[in-house]
C-alpha cells in the first residue's frame, strides 16, 4: 500500500491481482449483472488507489477496506435499481436426480434465489459476507461499519424472510 | 449458554458453529452435547444452510463466479490501470514548488518537509536554550548587591 500511495502503478497491479478476484465475486453475487459487477469492482479498486494515502494499515486490513467499498457500492446500486432478473442458466439441475426431485430442487433454488434478490440491500450483503465469503460476524461487522449485534440482527431477519418464502413455496406445491 | 441464546445464534449464523462468535463456541458446543433441543435447532438451521449453499453454487455458475476467471481479471487489471494512469500528479512553481498536488488522490504532500521542519526546530531550540541560559535581571541585581555591599551595611 505504501507503493500505491507513492504512485507506483506496477506495484498496485499486484494488489489488483491479489484482491481483484474477490471484489469481482462479491459484486457479482450482489448485483447479478456481470458488466455492472465488473464496473463496481473496478471503481472500488480505483478508490483504493486514490485514497491509499489515507489508509492506516495499523487500524485495518486492505481486504476489509476493499470489501467495505465493494459492498457499499453494491448496496447503493441495489437501492437505485429494481431487483435484477437472474441470468440465463441459473436454474441448472442435477441430471442424476429423478425428474420430480430435479423439479423440486430447481423450484426451491429458484424460490430461494428470488428471495435473496429481493432482500433489503444490507441483509443481502450480510448474508453474502458471512455465508458466501466465510467472514465471521465480527469481520462482516467491520466491513459493514456496524456492531456485531447489528450484523446478527441483519442475518436473523434475512434468514427469517428466506424461510418464509421457502415455506410459502412449499405450501403452494403441496396444494397443487 | 441458555437455549434462547443458542437459538438466536442459529437464527443468525445457521448451523456452522465455526461462524459463531468465538467467545461463545465452547459453551455452545457444551449445550449441544447435553441438550436434545439444541440439536434439533441445529438440524433445522442446517436445512436452510444446505438450501442456501445449493442456490449459491447455481448463482455462482450463472454469474461467472468460477474459480479461475482469468479473462475477467485481465479486464479488471486493464481497466484499473487505464484509470489510475490518467490520474496526474501536478507540481506547482515557486513558492509552491515544494508542494505536490494530486487531484485524483486528493492529497497534498510537501516535498523536502523534513529539511524545513528540521531547520525550524533547530532555530526554535536555539532561541529557547539562549533564553533559558541568559541570566535574569533580578538575580543579577541581588548577587551584585550581596557581593559588593560591605557587611556592616547589610546589618543596618
Amino acid at each position: 500500500m505504501g507503493w500505491s500511495s507513492g504512485g507506483d502503478t506496477r506495484a498496485f497491479d499486484e494488489i489488483v491481482v491479489r484482491h481483484g478476484p474477490f471484489a469481482l465475486r462479491v459484486a457479482r453475487r450482489l448485483v447479478l449483472d456481470r458488466t455492472l459487477a465488473q464496473d463496481i469492482a473496478q471503481e472500488a479498486i480505483v478508490r483504493v488507489w486514490t485514497r491509499s494515502t489515507r489508509f492506516n494499515a495499523r487500524r485495518a486490513r486492505v481486504t476489509t477496506w476493499l470489501y467495505r467499498i465493494v459492498v457499499n457500492l453494491c448496496i447503493d446500486q441495489r437501492r437505485r435499481l429494481r431487483p435484477e432478473s437472474f441470468p440465463e442458466g441459473f436454474d441448472a439441475i442435477d441430471p442424476a436426480a429423478s425428474v420430480s426431485d430435479q423439479i423440486e430442487a430447481r423450484d426451491r433454488s429458484q424460490t430461494l434465489l428470488a428471495a435473496l434478490n429481493e432482500l433489503p440491500a444490507r441483509q443481502r450483503a450480510a448474508i453474502t459476507l458471512v455465508y458466501d465469503e466465510g467472514l465471521s460476524g465480527a469481520e462482516a461487522a467491520r466491513v459493514l461499519g456496524l456492531s456485531a449485534k447489528a450484523v446478527e440482527r441483519l442475518l436473523a431477519r434475512g434468514r427469517a424472510l428466506l424461510r418464509q418464502r421457502l415455506a410459502g413455496a412449499h405450501d403452494v406445491q403441496a396444494g397443487d | 449458554m441458555k437455549l434462547s441464546r443458542f437459538k438466536a445464534l442459529t437464527d443468525s449464523y445457521g448451523a456452522h458453529v465455526q461462524k459463531w462468535p468465538e467467545e461463545e463456541r465452547t459453551s455452545a458446543e457444551e449445550l449441544l452435547r447435553t441438550s436434545a433441543q439444541a440439536r434439533l435447532l441445529l438440524d433445522d438451521a442446517r436445512m436452510l444452510d444446505q438450501a442456501l449453499e445449493r442456490a449459491g453454487a447455481e448463482l455462482d455458475a450463472a454469474v461467472g463466479n468460477t474459480m479461475d476467471d482469468q479473462a475477467a481479471l485481465a479486464r479488471l487489471r486493464a481497466g484499473v490501470l487505464a484509470r489510475i494512469s490518467r490520474t496526474p500528479t501536478h507540481h506547482f512553481a515557486w513558492p509552491t514548488r515544494w508542494v505536490a498536488w494530486s487531484p485524483g488522490r486528493g492529497a497534498i504532500a510537501f516535498r523536502g518537509l523534513p529539511l524545513a521542519v528540521s531547520g525550524f526546530l533547530a532555530l526554535t531550540v536555539g532561541v529557547l536554550i539562549g533564553w533559558l541560559q541568559a541570566p535574569r535581571p533580578m538575580e543579577v541585581d541581588v548577587l551584585v548587591l550581596l557581593e559588593s555591599a560591605p557587611l556592616h551595611l547589610l546589618t543596618h
